[in-house]
């Protein structure tokens, strides 16, 4: 059976961004350390018309609201996923 | 409140000429008001009659089965009553039986049922071919565990078509499009093409890339994240000559999803998937939906007649996360080769607070394909379902833009033109959706 989700990384995401923001400027709305957010994974565009990015962040970390539109920012969860087809029967 | 029932009658000639006719399929002219019936009971003229020999129990030869020597027949009719529990025994010696509605039963075994030959058939595939449907300049992203093309080539006797430089590679990966272990990606390439033969594959191993756990064929959905936000970047937002927008159409085919509410974070949390429109995947979806992206699913294998392992025994509300998004097109599986819901797919509605008639629709699946899972292995599960269906969606995009014809538009009209499962009711339902998947009555009610 697989492991539920990993909780060591969850995703965070931003609105409002006119262009694609640096790592650093989505760490300051975030209010987190620059070096919890994982470079490898980046800056992701989520919604162009909405300026939406989404970023990973390493460890659990508190609940993070917009300043201005109060709306959620994160932690997102992020589980795992599998295929859908050799299906093993209940053990 | 009126049963139907079944009584036995013993032989009269009026009910001999009836079951005469309905041997032969014509209608019987005979008069009937002269059987004897019981009380209460009104005549279904057009079930006929149908002879039994004789009811006693015991060996029943073949010549008295005949309507000329039968000695009793049965007939099918109505009684009057409040409940079920009020319907009579019997009447003058006859007895009444019931007349319980059948369906059939899911199918559970391992093993498969048809080919590929029987999905083209069902799809009728030479139909979409010769309306110009085969998906030509139509690319589909297969969001899985990566294509061999080697082994496609084999299959298909030719090289199918591969975008190479379009694909997407995880990060920290060193295996090129095309290049994959043959495995499921492979497979739910082989079926896409199945009715779109001419479409472009694009290889997109969201279920290869290094996620924690280390499962091969598994990935998280911030992978699937990062795979998406690809797509929409290289199609919709910059992209560069030779990328995503010289296709006319974009399919994307997952055939992955998350089978127990457990791998998420638990129920209540502002950042769960499972059961959350406002998740950052749904975001992008939608991104991508409103570019023009058809977007598939398959539904999941939580089905309650044979539910996979990891569905832990949950076989309801197990259609989850972006497999229960509004704007993608969910898909449950069934036989081609008559048609029976295969047991383990997962049946709606939805997880709560997600939108509920899922799935959308019905395709095929446990057939003899691909055999990327081994030489007369079947390819199984919704997992087989969607690329099916994918190829379906690439073959009516051929000439069908999606400025003409957006993604939700034309999932609307898959559901419009789907065939009723025999044993279902018409409209949705829990285990077909809006039933089963007809490409060309589709593409005939869109006027192509």
């Amino acid at each position: 059976m697989t492991e539920s989700n990993d909780r060591s990384m969850a995703l965070y995401q931003v609105e409002g961004f006119g262009k694609q923001p640096t790592i650093e400027e989505i760490a300051t709305k975030l209010d987190l350390p620059p070096v919890d957010i994982d470079r490898t994974f980046g800056v992701v565009l989520l919604d162009p018309r909405r300026g939406m990015y989404c970023v990973q962040v390493r460890g659990e970390k508190p609940a993070s609201y917009d300043k201005e539109s109060g709306a959620y920012q994160g932690p997102w969860s992020s589980p795992n996923i599998e295929s859908l087809d050799d299906i093993d029967p209940p053990q | 409140m009126k049963f139907s029932v079944l009584v036995v009658l013993p032989a009269q000639e009026p009910l001999r000429d009836l079951a005469t006719a309905s041997l032969r399929g014509r209608r019987s002219v005979r008069n009937l008001k002269s059987v004897a019936m019981p009380r209460g009971f009104e005549l279904d003229k057009s079930f006929g009659a149908v002879a039994i020999g004789s009811a006693e129990s015991g060996f029943t030869t073949i010549a008295a089965l005949k309507p000329a020597e039968s000695k009793d027949f049965v007939v099918r009719g109505t009684i009057e009553a409040e409940s079920p529990e009020e319907i009579p025994v019997g009447t003058t010696d006859r007895p009444i039986f019931a007349d319980p509605q059948i369906a059939p039963f899911p199918y559970c075994s391992g093993a498969a049922q048809g080919t590929v030959v029987d999905v083209r058939t069902k799809l009728d595939v030479s139909g979409l071919a010769a309306k110009g449907l085969d998906g030509d300049k139509i690319a589909i992203a297969i969001m899985d565990s990566g294509i061999n093309l080697a082994h496609l080539t084999t299959k298909l006797g030719a090289p199918p078509r591969l975008d190479v430089s379009n694909s997407w590679t995880p990060a920290n990966s060193t295996t090129l499009p095309g290049q994959y272990p043959v495995d499921h990606g492979t497979m739910c390439a082989y079926d896409a093409l199945i009715a779109a033969p001419k479409a472009t594959l694009i290889d997109y191993p969201v279920l290869r890339a290094n996620a924690p756990g280390g499962n091969v064929t598994g990935g998280t959905i911030s992978v699937a994240l990062q795979a998406f936000a690809h797509l929409l970047a290289n199609y919709a937002v910059a992209y560069a000559p030779g990328g995503l927008p010289k296709y006319n159409g974009i399919v994307v085919n997952n055939s992955w999803g998350i089978y127990h509410p457990t791998w998420d974070f638990p129920a209540g949390h502002p950042g769960r998937y499972c059961d959350n429109p406002n998740h950052p995947f749904a975001a992008i979806v939608t991104a991508l939906v409103n570019a023009g992206v058809d977007v598939l699913f398959a539904a999941g294998n939580c089905g309650s007649n044979c539910p996979d392992g990891r569905c832990q025994g949950k076989t309801t509300g197990t259609i989850m996360g972006a497999n229960a998004y509004a704007n993608v097109m969910t898909l449950a599986a069934c036989l081609a080769t008559n048609d029976d819901r295969l047991g383990y797919s997962s049946q709606g509605p939805s997880i709560v607070n997600m939108p509920q008639q899922k799935p959308d629709l019905t395709a095929y699946s446990h057939f003899v394909g691909s055999e990327a899972g081994g030489v007369g292995r079947p390819d199984s599960g919704t997992s087989t379902a969607c690329p099916v269906a994918a190829g379906c969606v690439a073959a009516i995009r051929t000439k069908l833009p999606h400025a003409t014809c957006p993604p939700v538009n034309l999932i609307q009209q898959f559901q419009m033109s789907a065939r009723t499962a025999r044993g279902s009711a018409n409209g949705w339902n829990a285990d077909f959706g809006h039933g089963i998947i007809e490409p060309v009555a589709t593409a005939s009610s869109l006027g192509l």
